[in-house]
């Protein structure tokens, strides 16, 4: 009697197991393959409908929406966009509408199709975005998105390039996009040099300081929310180049320490807790750190000539790129972010160094260099092999690169096109694009959000 | 039960016995204070002197101890060629003739099966005009004990798809990875030796969780190269974080086989 009970325990317990074996199966369908090919990656195809508005005043809106993501999605560089000439009759304005077919025959040929629709009631602008991969026969939405506010160009633009950045994040696997980053720039429109500010596009130039002397370098906090730069400030009737701190909150320049000697080229610590700048207080210009209000100076460098240009590397926090012509002339060089181990970075010919920018993601180095033969170009190297590309070549004086939050565009002056102007393009040297065009524009950098 | 009465034959017999336990008893006790006397002595070296006291002892680390260099044995103590300066090639002795005839070695290993193409974005066969809205065509249960064991859901690629339910939902989220990972496949810090290899393909195991961090990476099939092997490590681990799994996936992670590079040509 005893055995019958054992025996048919033992069966309940194997009937139990056998019944968990279909869970076990069904929990591994949650898996996918996957390649890295050794040629280039397909760009996915992107189509961007034409939004619709769904009433009269929406019309100029829905227009400018659709023609700011289009460009944003352009510009980014991790896609194709099918331009829109070649797009079906039928657009749709909701998921409902979207026809898988047209979008994926040819000529359109796209992988994804952005569209949605524009209502204005009274003082408020709704907007419906979606994003649909129309290669999946259980159409997917990607991205679906309402944003609601007030019925203003500038908001309008704002929705729009928020709506790029979500699509470009998902199809770059996380990557963020520029989309809502904007540049601060040296202008001198107004007659005198001026700290301006402007979106990642060009849009929206606006003055941030009126000071009327010369200001220069502009540099963006990691957080967006203040700006350093070199300012020619009188005190006491003397006019002498300082660091100057401007607060993207309450716009206007806040206080910060004046030091003896020339004090310049401000650089951001990766937290944003100090400041590195070069300082010309113990007699030649040194490399300094302090706090990010300018307290607690301490001296970097020690070698009796000149060093400038400090650029914090993003990722690994510890070292600094600089510039500084202790070797005779000027060159790049690195070191720890307490000034021990300083090392030369090795470039295969002479000339002027300037303007070291470090990418997002801490391992190149972008610089301008003026070789013997040749003119101011921009370069690209890797410190850890000390591998350079040359990516402007025969188009003006080209200077201070500085890096997209991307980590695939770069932002610079060129005067190329007969005065001093802001040009971005991607890191590869393709696509330039130019900003600005009234005036004289230099010394650009581009903002981290 | 049978109770002992003692009497007086018993008595005397008693005694007997009661004397030679008490003196073997007296015996052992002298014996004990002997031995514990013979130990203390013997311990005494070690001790601080004084009686009963414990003797500490602290771990030494063996660096500062000076050990004499362990030697290495020569084979002639007389004349050793290796250490002669002139350092003559060792002749080494003849090998004795034998007629047995050596192990084959095994001369190739079995190859891997061909890896099939992945396809994570086709999926051209239109469902059929009775089907249930779901997901291709199969009613859209949720996974769990209600799909049917061992059926085409489990870790088999359905009809030539390489995935399971999330490639074939999701197959943007795949294309976006698969362009994420791909400039981080960094061929330079492979053996420049096979480098440009045609043939080498290794496959990463890991899981990506919902908000997109990365767990358990690992060699799953090794190109038998190490440096290639950990290139397709390295690669995996810098686009690491993914980006987050799409919300209406509902499993706590995802897990993925990646090939470095894609479908290397069956011989």
């Amino acid at each position: 009697m005893n055995g019958f009970l054992d025996r048919s325990r033992i069966a309940v317990g194997l009937l139990f197991l056998s019944m968990l074996a279909p869970v076990s199966f069904a929990q591994t369908e949650g898996w996918f393959r996957a390649a890295t090919r050794l040629g280039d990656t397909n760009q996915p195809r992107v189509a961007v409908a034409d939004f619709a508005p769904r009433n009269d005043p929406a019309k100029n809106h829905s227009t400018l929406f659709t023609q700011v993501v289009r460009d944003d999605l352009q510009f980014c560089g991790i896609l194709e966009l099918v331009s829109p000439s070649f797009y079906p009759q039928q657009q749709p304005s909701a998921p409902s509408e979207l026809r898988n077919l047209s979008w994926t025959d040819p000529p359109v040929n796209s992988n994804m199709v952005a569209f949605g629709n524009l209502s204005e009631i009274g003082a408020e602008v709704a907007i419906q975005a979606w994003l649909y991969d129309v290669r999946n026969p259980s159409s997917q939405a990607v991205v679906g998105k309402i944003y609601r506010g007030a019925p203003t160009d500038a908001q309008v633009r704002k929705f729009a390039h928020q709506f790029a950045d979500e699509i470009i994040s998902k199809l770059s696997g996380g990557l963020p996009g520029v989309a809502s980053t904007q540049i601060a720039f040296v202008s001198s429109r107004t007659g005198t040099k001026e700290i301006w500010v402007m979106d990642y596009d060009g849009a929206n130039q606006r003055p941030l300081t009126s000071l009327k002397s010369i200001s220069l370098t502009p540099r963006w906090s990691p957080d967006s929310s203040r700006i350093a730069f070199t300012c020619f400030a009188p005190a006491n009737g003397v006019v002498s180049p300082q660091i100057c701190m401007y607060s993207v909150d309450s716009g206007k320049t806040i206080s910060f320490p004046r030091f003896r000697g020339t004090n310049s080229s401000p650089a951001w610590s990766p937290d944003g807790s100090q400041l590195v700048f070069s300082s010309s207080m113990p007699g030649t210009p040194e490399i300094y750190v302090t706090d990010s209000n300018g307290s607690h100076p301490k001296r970097l460098t020690f070698s009796n000539a000149a060093s400038t240009s400090p650029a914090c590397n993003p990722n690994t926090r510890q070292s600094i790129a600089f510039v500084s012509d202790r070797g005779g002339v000027p060159k790049l060089y690195l070191m720890n972010a307490d000034g021990t181990s300083i090392q030369e970075l090795d470039l295969p010919d002479k000339g002027y160094l300037i303007d070291p920018s470090w990418s997002p993601n801490g391992s190149l180095l972008a610089f301008s260099w003026r070789r013997p033969t040749g003119n101011y170009d921009i370069y690209i190297m890797d410190p850890a092999t000390l591998k350079i590309i040359e990516i402007t070549r025969d188009a003006g004086r080209n200077e201070r690169p500085s890096w997209a939050p991307d980590g695939r565009h770069i932002v610079f002056e060129s005067t190329r096109s007969g005065t001093r102007q802001i040009w971005t393009m991607l890191a590869d040297g393709t696509q330039p694009h130019q900003l600005t065009a009234t005036g004289h524009n230099e010394s650009p950098n581009w903002s981290t959000h | 039960m049978t109770t002992i009465v003692s009497t007086a034959a018993d008595d005397f017999a008693l005694k007997k016995f009661l004397v030679w336990s008490l003196s073997l008893h007296a015996a052992l006790a002298i014996a004990l204070t002997i031995s514990a006397f013979v130990h203390w002595h013997g311990e005494q070296w070690s001790g601080t002197g004084s009686f009963g006291d414990a003797t500490k002892v602290s771990l030494v680390p063996s660096s500062g101890i000076p050990m004499p260099q362990p030697t290495t044995p020569t084979e002639s103590k007389t004349v050793d060629p290796t250490m002669s300066v002139n350092k003559e090639e060792l002749v080494k002795p003849p090998e004795p003739k034998t007629d047995a005839t050596p192990i084959q070695k095994f001369k190739v290993e079995k190859p891997l099966p061909p890896t099939h193409k992945s396809k994570t974005f086709e999926d051209k066969t239109p469902t059929p005009p009775n089907a249930v809205p779901g997901h291709g065509g199969a009613p859209k249960l949720p996974t769990g004990i209600g799909d049917t064991a061992g059926a085409s859901s489990g870790g088999v690629a359905m009809g030539g798809q390489a995935g399971g339910d999330f490639a074939t939902r999701y197959g943007w989220y795949i294309a976006a990875a698969i362009r994420r990972v791909q400039p981080n496949w960094d061929l330079l810090s492979i053996d420049a030796s096979v480098r440009n290899s045609q043939t080498l393909h290794c496959e990463i195991t890991f899981a990506i969780q919902r908000d997109g961090s990365v767990k358990n990476v690992r060699v799953s099939r090794s190109s038998g190269n190490l440096s290639w092997d950990n290139a397709g490590i390295r690669a995996i681990l810098a686009s690491s974080p993914f980006a987050p799994l799409p919300t209406d996936w509902q499993a706590p992670d995802v897990t993925v086989y990646w090939d470095f590079p894609d479908s290397v040509k069956p011989r």
